[in-house]
């Protein structure tokens, strides 16, 4: 079985075409990129695949189930998408326990290990309106891969990360995907798609190419 | 964890003041004074206007207040999950309905001890006066109806605002909410003909819970002495048939808006 597959995507917004007849399989295990600029469907994508948006057209599967018909929700998942936050008056512990608690399938230590994983301390007393853009990056990562998903899903993973910081994530997702989950990224950092995918693909105007298929990379 | 408690501390103020100044109008009265009338008269009394604008500024706080105040500490319930962290929480429930149900319970369980702890407030502060209890079995009665009528028109309310605010800005639709359910109040102000009267106010779901228009036999024992006209066929019965109608299509909308809504980074 494929993790995801993705049959005739499209999504059209106020009459704009965001995500165009996309067709896509991506095996389970792997680590996919998907690159291109600013407002080219990558996110939309991901949203798409994670059931945040539902589709004008087409049809998502995670893992055999129709996203929005079988399931609202892929049922592994850990995500990271722009502009999402955390409660700012928790610490990060605090943050992640809450998260946990939704689930209850991972215990405090679980918490914890995965707070030390992505280098922060998970007894630091300071709140998550104190941390630093890095540090909210990497509390991002950890509460993503605290429940040990089989799809995680990664909008700009190592934005406002320092270069340890991003190499620790990729280090991470190396682990992940050593453990057997799929991993998709999307970058605009060209490092983070060749270094760490398996397969990468070209996000432009709403439509998706396989990089070196004679749609110039960037 | 900060609000729940500072909305509980409220609770006990609003119910401590409330009764204090209702607790002045009942032990005013020539006879009939009991702590059956001092919880009705709490948070559940409006004047029946009998003059071409009738409004009791008293009557009207005791009467709106609580109410207003829970619905402005409830309004951001939605919105919160899903300005602050939506990605996160909602990904992690089986489903988008779950979501919505997990919270619908969670602001009924707090609106439920909200008001039973004005209610409970209030039978205390009948006690401490020395105000008499006229059956034990009409206390219980009208507390629980107290509790339940207020508790289901406010969470008609405040799942109004959250569904709105899944729309529009939360402190747009916390406005415009509060705006309707205050106009909605105009009934028990503005004088009409009897039956346009009668039925603008059985319909409307704001003034549900004015026990004392209510034609109940149970209360016409405590409101008849008291000498404010119930309205024919206006009884609990009717209320909780109203009320249970509104949550209804409530819940149903909200569950709806909450299937289909999209997240993406419109505010959040």
């Amino acid at each position: 079985m494929m993790a995801v597959e993705i049959y005739h995507l499209t999504k059209i917004i106020r009459g704009r075409t965001i995500l165009n007849d996309i067709t896509l399989e991506l095996e389970r295990g792997k680590i996919y990129g998907f690159f291109g600029r600013n407002a080219s469907g990558k996110t939309m994508l991901f949203r798409a695949i994670c059931g945040l948006i539902k589709p004008t057209r087409g049809e998502v599967r995670v893992f055999g189930k129709r996203i929005g018909v079988d399931v609202s929700f892929p049922e592994s998942l850990g995500l990271i998408i722009e502009n999402v936050g955390f409660w700012e008056q928790w610490t990060g512990f605090q943050n992640l326990k809450f998260l946990a608690s939704i689930k209850n399938i991972i215990t405090d230590e679980d918490i914890r290990a995965a707070i030390r994983r992505v280098g922060l301390d998970p007894d630091d007393k300071r709140i998550y309106g104190k941390y630093s853009l890095g540090m909210k990056q990497r509390l991002g990562i950890a509460q993503a891969i605290m429940e040990k998903p089989q799809l995680i899903v990664l909008d700009e993973p190592t934005n406002s990360l320092d270069e340890e910081g991003v190499g620790l994530v990729r280090n991470i997702l190396l682990e992940e995907k050593g453990r057997g989950a799929t991993i998709l990224i999307a970058s605009h950092i060209k490092e983070d798609i060749d270094l760490l995918c398996d397969e990468k693909f070209k996000v432009e105007a709403g439509r998706i190419y396989p990089a070196g298929s004679g749609v110039k990379d960037e | 964890m900060i609000k729940k408690v500072s909305v509980f501390i409220t609770a006990v103020v609003i119910g401590v003041l409330s009764s204090l100044i209702r607790l002045d109008f009942i032990t005013n009265l020539a006879e009939g004074a009991s702590i059956e009338l001092l919880v009705m008269f709490t948070a559940n009394f409006l004047p029946y206007p009998e003059e071409k604008i009738t409004f009791e500024l008293i009557a009207s706080l005791t009467y709106i207040a609580p109410k207003l105040y829970i619905l402005i500490a409830f309004g951001d319930f939605f919105y919160d999950d899903f300005r602050i962290s939506s990605v996160y929480v909602f990904t992690r429930k089986d489903n988008r309905v779950k979501w919505f149900l997990d919270k619908l319970f969670h602001i009924l369980k707090h609106l439920v001890l909200y008001f039973a702890i004005i209610t409970a407030v209030s039978v205390i502060i009948g006690f401490a006066n020395n105000l008499p209890v006229a059956s034990v079995q009409g206390l219980l009665l009208i507390s629980s109806i107290c509790i339940l009528l207020n508790v289901t028109v406010t969470l008609v309310f405040v799942l109004l605002i959250n569904v709105l605010s899944l729309y529009i800005s939360c402190e747009m639709s916390l406005f415009l909410t509060l705006l309707a359910y205050v106009f909605a109040h105009l009934p028990a102000i503005v004088k009409r003909s009897d039956p346009v009267q009668h039925l603008l106010i059985k319909l409307n779901p704001v003034l549900q819970p004015v026990l004392p228009w209510h034609d109940d036999g149970f209360l016409l024992d405590y409101i008849q002495p008291l000498d404010i006209p119930a309205i024919p066929g206006f009884n609990v019965y009717w209320s909780f048939l109203v009320l249970g109608a509104y949550l209804v299509l409530a819940v149903f909308v909200g569950i709806r808006v909450v299937k289909t809504v999209e997240i993406t980074d419109r505010n959040y």
